[in-house]
């Protein structure tokens, strides 16, 4: 209720010692809610009393009710139920109430204990007020919880620059804080504690009201600060929160695993079926809160132990100004079950509060309003008004979302019609006024029929070959209804094809998943999936979802590696799997797995203990089943899986063939590590024999049988076949080794050039005489242009058609990559001399990007921009994390950015081609591509808006959009600008026509405005 | 030593109980010098008015102070400038060999470094950033450790401590054979050995003292309580002799699991408590073309003098002098004395181990050659039993090996195996004890089911490494 309409409320209507009135309640909710009113006492003319009674006019019920100062001024509560969208009224009148008292708070030195009907919760005093115990009086006590707090984290960063900026950020919990804890009031239906605390970034004042008849516990939070901070977030962390079965979820999701994050505002609820208890968070709608976050483990997930972490975070605070404030609320859910909770979210945006309109005065408009339809856009929307009895109709006027609407009289005088028909989708105000004083009515507006989902089968398809796409639509209306569903696949930059067309009949309120099958039809690369819903041929909604139509999965997707540390426990693949699509990965690897890296492709035990590398730091036991499976898993959702290979031997399979280690001077096999676990030694040592072709060759049979065997779609080398690795034949003149026999490298291969190309085309030969769609990866180890000098055999063959690692470039922190143009010249130029051959490479795991900085959202552009994939962690499931998007993106206009055949102009011509306005942090001189075909050609453009600064950094501040920015492009005489289309990736991937003006040679173009970055494709014909 | 309710459980008490005991047997000449449980002072009495004298620097008189409460010495350490943050000290008597034991708790969450203890020039400190404990000996700048360029040189991490927690430490010291061993809660082996010592060394240093001092690096103040100090000494002629060897200790290289040693004693009806293990570990990423292993543990006196036998499984000694060359010469005493020291061949052992060129290699049954003399034989050789001993095994199934250390024995030793024509199983009398080398590897494969299986996989190895080493 607005404080003006309070403030301007009653004049007195009776004495002091007797009143009368009577107040509109209005549940603005779509389910009915048990909420609290609140009515400023002074509009009732009276200060405070003890004798006072409540009633509905609709059922005589007596409510109970409390007085309370707030901000300097008495406000009576009162608690009822109201159902959906429905108004009554209350009469307030002298008289001794009889409603008992529903809230207790009571402290000791130890404990404060708030009690309620459906719940009792203890804040724990010594540990900052925070909860130690939450029983839910119909159901079951959350056994164990370790936290349920405020943590605000600050920006680490240090102020001075040594390579870099990196340091951790600080975390300060309100459990480690000394929080004084006062209670505001108390009494019958609501009491309210104020918690307060400082810390050495600032201080936190969480003013918490708990009430007597609904479950949410409102947080009113003020943080202060002074320096830079990065989040604010309340963590629940329960554990054994279900036993070893793992009969926990998290709802709305129903799922447990992996960690999971999902956009606010909503709500995440845990519950276990078996304790019957639950907990969970609110996020209203228009607070500042940015997602929530829960990792439910247990035995069933590989974990020691089961634990269950809730969280929900705020918006992001690094680019507040210094010092300042920051304010956001949220509400707790004590317990409960999964539907209550549904029921919360939907009713918490106003905390179950209730607006209180007063009637039967001369102020009074409105007693209660009704509708008789459904709110639906475009269709006839009828509402009666029924007014306050000294409301004159005439004085009454009705606006929606500010607009004026026409409003009819009835055939009884103190009612009206109002009809419209809503043009706006979601909330839309009504406000009824007679001159004085208004009403103020929310109804959400729907669509008639809404595209709510859009899954395509397979992320990445094959060619020529059947797909499908999966619609969740919904029907909005009340009655049955027929849709005409029309699907196109969108490639290139706009060229669509209707790829299915069909009707859909839904019954009311129906939600429905509808097949879409569709051919995938030629080469495309990324494709936008668009559905459209029409109804009686009127469009009523359109969806898009993107993906790929590829034979060579490098040329579309991301990529991520899965670790058997964690990764090797039947039901985590399906979650996993559906992560990847999430954030539009198109394949990932399946790292450290083998019982032996070089002999052990195709593991003769069901089960077998990994021994690689990284039995330095865990042991992990595998099953064939689980590897299947999750390779099955992943080509349903088309992704497509690598796995891991190494040129290195494991102990047994070394000891029964040390002919095939590699020596040091010592005469010991050169070992990578030898660490025990449980009595076992792991020991994993360079191996010297992958070098003889024949070996090698043997090697890629054994890679197409292990195919057979699991499903493999192609592999990832590391340390072997790469030039920088200790130990290989291509470095045998730096670094001595021997062989068994003790003949040094260097006489063992004098031509290095040679011998890694022939044992590395043996390879490939043994794989794809049986399977010649396998792609060949590899860690570059070194792509620069010495190494194409020195080994330009290796070169060639190792970046034909391959998927190359760029691990070598990660150093943010060494000279050569301190700044993003110095980053992106070394990235662009070192990928030329893979990429000519039909390559595509990748890099990643680049630390001090955290997701929501302006480095965080720089990295995947630049990345992109130079042409290559992000290899790493997904980032749709961490907070503030949107790399995703980019990744959508990237996925979407694959064709150019990840084009083999879009070659780096050489810096001198480029120059000449293409110049843009603009201030100097508009970064594009590295990136112009260009592809040369026989009637014309196309070029691309790539622009990043780059903050101010040299170094990469999370210090810079966010750049300010670059406006009206001229690119002009100095053509061939014998060309022509077919078109010029502006790709971008926000909100979602779109392209956009620019009109292009030519004046001679000089062909311009005016980009609206470059945020954060942009691709410019120019297309010419002769 | 003295046990106080509530600071270390039950268990733990128990056990250590019983490890002091074992220790002071094996010490059966052990008389105690000194012992101090601080039961005797007054609760908030301060060190300094009796035996203990005090020295604070000029300008902070309170940089450190030491007060006794409820019977356990308390320390806070104040921060300090220059390494000054005070001590205490107490006239020891020089003793040439004896053990110093105490209990410890650091109990404060600050991080720097404060507490030292120091007796005679055993220097010990703790380092509360690392949460470690360290010993001190002057040393040679070149010693410094790795990355520390501001600390004092000849210092090395003995391990990590707990904070909060109460854990016994002990330290042995022989000045005749200048050892000195570390031992943190285990009282059988300890964390580490020094092995040339200067133990009373310069008498500038520190003489007979024994001193409890602060170094008052940190920003706020450092707490430790310390009790149940106790120094002994022992006689410098211990008869070594009459202890009984029944104690199997085993170095486990590279290929030790299938080696089997360990388990092999086990069902030889070897007490598993007799059984001592120690494992050469190579666990970093190695990046460049050398090995860089270590040992985790060394073993102490009382164990080598109770080893019935010393055991190197496939167990290099370098690069990086994993077995100092005083653990060899003390092994190469206590053969003479009555032990066997057994080596088992294999890719990291005898020439492959840099043995060449070692202390051992004296006294070791072959004649070693470079890095490169393991050879492999395309037909398996067949093992045959020279000697009556291994005659008692049975021979119906023989085993076969397929990589041997192709070495020549020397003048003296006694083959007790062959491989085809080759020695396999080499001994050497040495005074009381005995020196043998098993010269086979456990490398190589056969295909299934053979006729003469490998030896480790033989249905008689067991026995046969009860042979060897008993």
């Amino acid at each position: 209720m607005s404080k003006k309409l309070l403030t301007m409320s009653l004049i007195v209507l009776c004495a002091v010692s007797s009143y009368a009135a009577e107040f509109c309640i209005y549940n603005p909710n779509e389910v009915t809610v048990k909420g609290i009113a609140s009515i400023a006492l002074d509009s009732l003319g009276i200060d405070k009393t003890e004798k006072l009674k409540i009633t509905r006019t609709d059922s005589s019920k007596e409510l109970p009710w409390q007085i309370i100062s707030k901000d300097g001024k008495n406000l009576l509560l009162t608690a009822l139920e109201l159902k959906s969208m429905t108004t009554v009224r209350i009469k307030i009148e002298e008289g001794a109430g009889t409603a008992k008292a529903l809230v207790k708070n009571e402290a000791d030195d130890y404990t404060l204990t708030i009690d309620t009907p459906l719940y009792s919760i203890d804040l724990n005093k010594q540990k900052g007020y925070t909860i130690n115990t939450l029983k839910d009086k119909k159901g079951g006590r959350i056994p164990n919880i370790h936290q349920a707090e405020l943590i605000f984290f600050g920006s680490g960063e240090q102020e001075t620059y040594n390579g870099h900026y990196a340091r951790s950020q600080k975390e300060y919990y309100q459990s480690k804080s000394k929080v004084a804890g006062k209670t505001l009031y108390k009494g019958n239906l609501e009491t309210q504690i104020e918690l307060s605390w400082e810390f050495d970034a600032g201080s936190v004042r969480d003013t918490v009201t708990f009430n007597g008849v609904n479950r949410l516990v409102r947080h009113d939070v003020q943080l202060t600060y002074s320096k830079v901070m990065v989040q604010g977030e309340y963590r629940l962390s329960m554990p054994n929160f279900s036993t070893k079965k793992g009969e926990g979820t998290v709802y709305p999701q129903k799922e447990r695993f992996p960690e999971r994050t999902f956009a606010a505002p909503g709500y995440e609820f845990a519950f276990n079926p078996v304790k019957k208890c639950g907990i969970g968070v609110v996020a209203p709608i228009a607070q500042p809160l940015y997602n929530f976050f829960w990792q439910f483990t247990g035995k069933s997930e590989g974990r020691s132990f089961d634990r269950c972490k809730l969280s929900l975070f705020t918006d992001q605070l690094r680019y507040k100004k210094l010092p300042g404030t920051f304010d956001f609320s949220f509400a707790l859910i004590a317990g409960g079950s999964p539907s209550e909770a549904a029921d919360y979210a939907i009713a918490a945006n106003n905390f179950r509060e209730f607006k209180a309109f007063p009637v039967n005065v001369d102020q009074g408009i409105v007693n209660s309003i009704t509708f008789k339809s459904l709110s639906l856009i475009g269709q006839k929307n009828i509402a009666v008004i029924e007014l306050s009895p000294k409301c004159d109709a005439n004085s009454v006027k009705v606006k929606i979302d500010n607009i004026a609407v026409a409003s009819t009289k009835t055939e009884r005088a103190d009612c009206l019609n109002l009809e419209w028909q809503p043009k706006k989708e979601g909330i839309n105000k009504i406000e009824i006024s007679n001159g004085k004083n208004s009403f103020l009515y929310d109804v959400n507006v729907k669509k008639i029929a809404s595209v709510n989902n859009i899954r395509i089968d397979k992320i990445v398809n094959k060619p020529n070959k059947s797909a499908g796409t999966t619609a969740t639509v919904t029907n909005h209306s009340a009655s049955p209804e027929t849709f005409k569903l029309v699907s196109s696949v969108i490639s290139d930059t706009d060229k669509t094809e209707i790829v299915n067309t069909q009707n859909a009949n839904l019954a009311a309120f129906e939600t429905k998943a509808i097949k879409i099958p569709w051919k995938t039809g030629a080469e495309k690369k990324g494709i936008t999936f668009n559905i459209k819903i029409y109804h009686n041929d009127k469009l009523t909604d359109s969806a898009s979802e993107y993906g790929a139509v590829t034979a060579f999965v490098p040329d579309a997707g991301q990529y991520s590696v899965a670790n058997p540390g964690w990764f090797k426990t039947p039901g985590q693949e399906k979650l996993y799997i559906k992560n990847l699509r999430n954030n539009y990965f198109g394949f990932f690897e399946y790292y450290c797995w083998t019982p032996c890296p070089m002999m052990g492709l195709c593991p003769k035990d069901d089960v077998w203990d990994a021994q690689t590398e990284s039995q330095v730091a865990y042991s992990a036991k595998i099953s064939k089943k689980f590897v299947k499976n999750f390779v099955k898993v992943a080509h349903e959702s088309g992704i497509s899986v690598f796995p891991w290979m190494n040129g290195e031997i494991a102990l047994p399979t070394g000891l029964d063939n040390p002919e095939y280690y590699r020596y040091g001077k010592t005469g010991q096999p050169l070992l990578y590590n030898g660490t025990i676990r449980k009595g076992k030694r792991y020991a994993i040592a360079y191996t010297s024999a992958l070098y003889d072709p024949e070996v090698a060759y043997k090697w890629g049979q054994d890679m197409a049988k292990s195919i057979d065997m699991f499903g493999w779609d192609g592999c990832r080398f590391d340390w072997a076949f790469t030039p920088s690795v200790v130990g290989d034949p291509m470095r045998a003149k730096k670094s001595d080794w021997y062989n068994q026999s003790g003949v040094p490298s260097r006489k063992l291969f004098p031509d290095q050039d040679g011998a890694g190309t022939k044992a590395l085309q043996a390879f490939r030969k043994g794989v794809a005489e049986t399977h010649p769609e396998f792609i060949y990866g590899t860690n570059s180890g070194e792509f620069s242009p010495e190494i194409a000098r020195t080994l330009p055999k290796y070169k060639v063959e190792s970046s034909t058609n391959s998927w190359i690692w760029f691990e070598y470039l990660l150093g943010y922190n060494s000279k050569r990559c301190s700044t993003w143009q110095k980053w992106s010249k070394l990235l662009t130029e070192d990928s030329q001399i893979a990429r000519p051959n039909g390559s595509q490479i990748g890099l990643g795991w680049m630390h001090l990007y955290p997701s929501g900085a302006v480095s965080g959202k720089l990295m995947p552009y630049i990345i992109l921009y130079s042409g290559l994939h992000w290899i790493g962690v997904t980032d749709r499931n961490n907070s503030l994390g949107e790399n995703w998007k980019i990744w959508r993106y990237a996925m979407r206009f694959s064709k150019y950015f990840y084009n083999s055949k879009f070659l780096l102009m050489p810096e001198k011509e480029r120059l000449e081609a293409i110049s843009v306005t603009g201030s100097p942090h508009l970064f594009w001189k590295q990136w112009i591509f260009e592809k040369k075909a026989k009637n014309g050609r196309s070029l691309l453009v790539n622009m990043v808006n780059l903050p101010e600064g040299d170094y990469v950094s999370e210090r810079h501040l966010p750049p300010k959009p670059q406006k009206n920015i001229v690119l002009t492009f100095n053509k061939q005489n014998d060309e022509k600008v077919k078109k010029v289309v502006m790709l971008n990736a926000l909100p979602e991937p779109h392209s956009v026509k620019l009109q292009a003006k030519t004046d001679g040679n000089k062909v311009t173009v005016t980009i609206p405005e470059v945020k954060w970055g942009t691709g410019i494709l120019i297309e010419t014909q002769k | 030593m003295i046990l106080k309710k509530g600071r270390l459980n039950m268990k733990k008490q128990l056990s250590i109980f019983i490890l002091a005991i074992i220790a002071a047997i094996s010490f059966l000449h052990a008389e105690e010098v000194i012992k101090l449980d601080f039961n005797e002072y007054p609760d908030g009495a301060v060190l300094g008015k009796d035996k203990w004298q005090t020295h604070m620097p000029a300008s902070n008189k309170n940089a450190s102070t030491y007060t006794v409460k409820k019977g356990q010495l308390e320390i806070i350490a104040n921060p300090a400038q220059n390494l000054r943050g005070g001590y205490v000290e107490m006239e020891i008597p020089i003793m040439r060999k004896g053990t110093i034991e105490f209990d410890l708790n650091v109990n404060h969450n600050q991080k720097g470094t404060g507490l030292f203890i120091d007796l005679y020039n055993i220097s010990l400190f703790w380092h509360d950033y690392c949460e470690d404990w360290r010993r001190y000996f002057p040393e040679p700048t070149a010693k410094r450790m790795k990355y520390y360029n501001v600390e004092p040189v000849g210092q090395r991490r003995l391990g990590a401590v707990k904070k909060r927690k109460w854990s016994h430490y002990k330290i042995y010291f022989d000045t005749d054979n200048d050892v000195v061993e570390y031992y943190k809660d285990d009282m059988e082996d300890p964390v580490y050995i020094d092995g040339a010592a200067a133990v009373l060394g310069r008498q500038e240093y520190l003489g007979g003292k024994l001193r409890i001092g602060s170094w008052g690096i940190a920003k706020g103040p450092m707490t430790f309580l310390i009790d149940n100090i106790s120094i002994s000494s022992a006689a410098t002629q211990n008869n070594e002799t009459s202890v009984k060897r029944d104690r199997y200790v085993i170095f486990n290289g590279l290929s030790y699991n299938r080696y089997n040693i360990s388990e092999s004693l086990l069902a030889g009806g070897v007490n598993k408590k007799n059984i001592r293990n120690f494992y050469i570990e190579n666990p970093k990423p190695a990046l460049t073309p050398a090995n860089k292993f270590f040992i985790n543990k060394m073993p102490g006196t009382t164990s080598m003098q109770k080893a019935k036998s010393l055991i190197l499984v496939d167990c290099p000694f370098g690069p990086a002098e994993i077995i100092p060359e005083f653990v060899q010469k003390n092994a190469v005493k206590n053969v003479k004395q009555g032990m066997t020291l057994v080596v088992f061949g294999g890719l990291f052992a005898l020439g492959k181990g840099e043995y060449q060129d070692s202390y051992l290699s004296d006294y070791l049954p072959v004649e070693l050659k470079d890095a490169w003399q393991v050879k492999k034989f395309q037909s398996p050789l067949i093992i045959q039993p020279v000697s009556n001993e291994m005659k008692k095994l049975d021979w119906k199934i023989k085993p076969s090996v397929v990589y041997i250390h192709d070495l020549k024995p020397k003048k003296d030793a006694e083959v007790l195996l062959t491989a085809g024509d080759h020695p396999l199983l080499v001994r050497q009398k040495l005074g009381k004890g005995e020196i043998i080398v098993f010269l086979g590897t456990t490398c190589g494969s056969l295909p299934k089911n053979p006729q003469n299986p490998l030896f480790w996989k033989w249905n008689q190895w067991a026995k046969m490494v009860d042979l060897i080493v008993k």
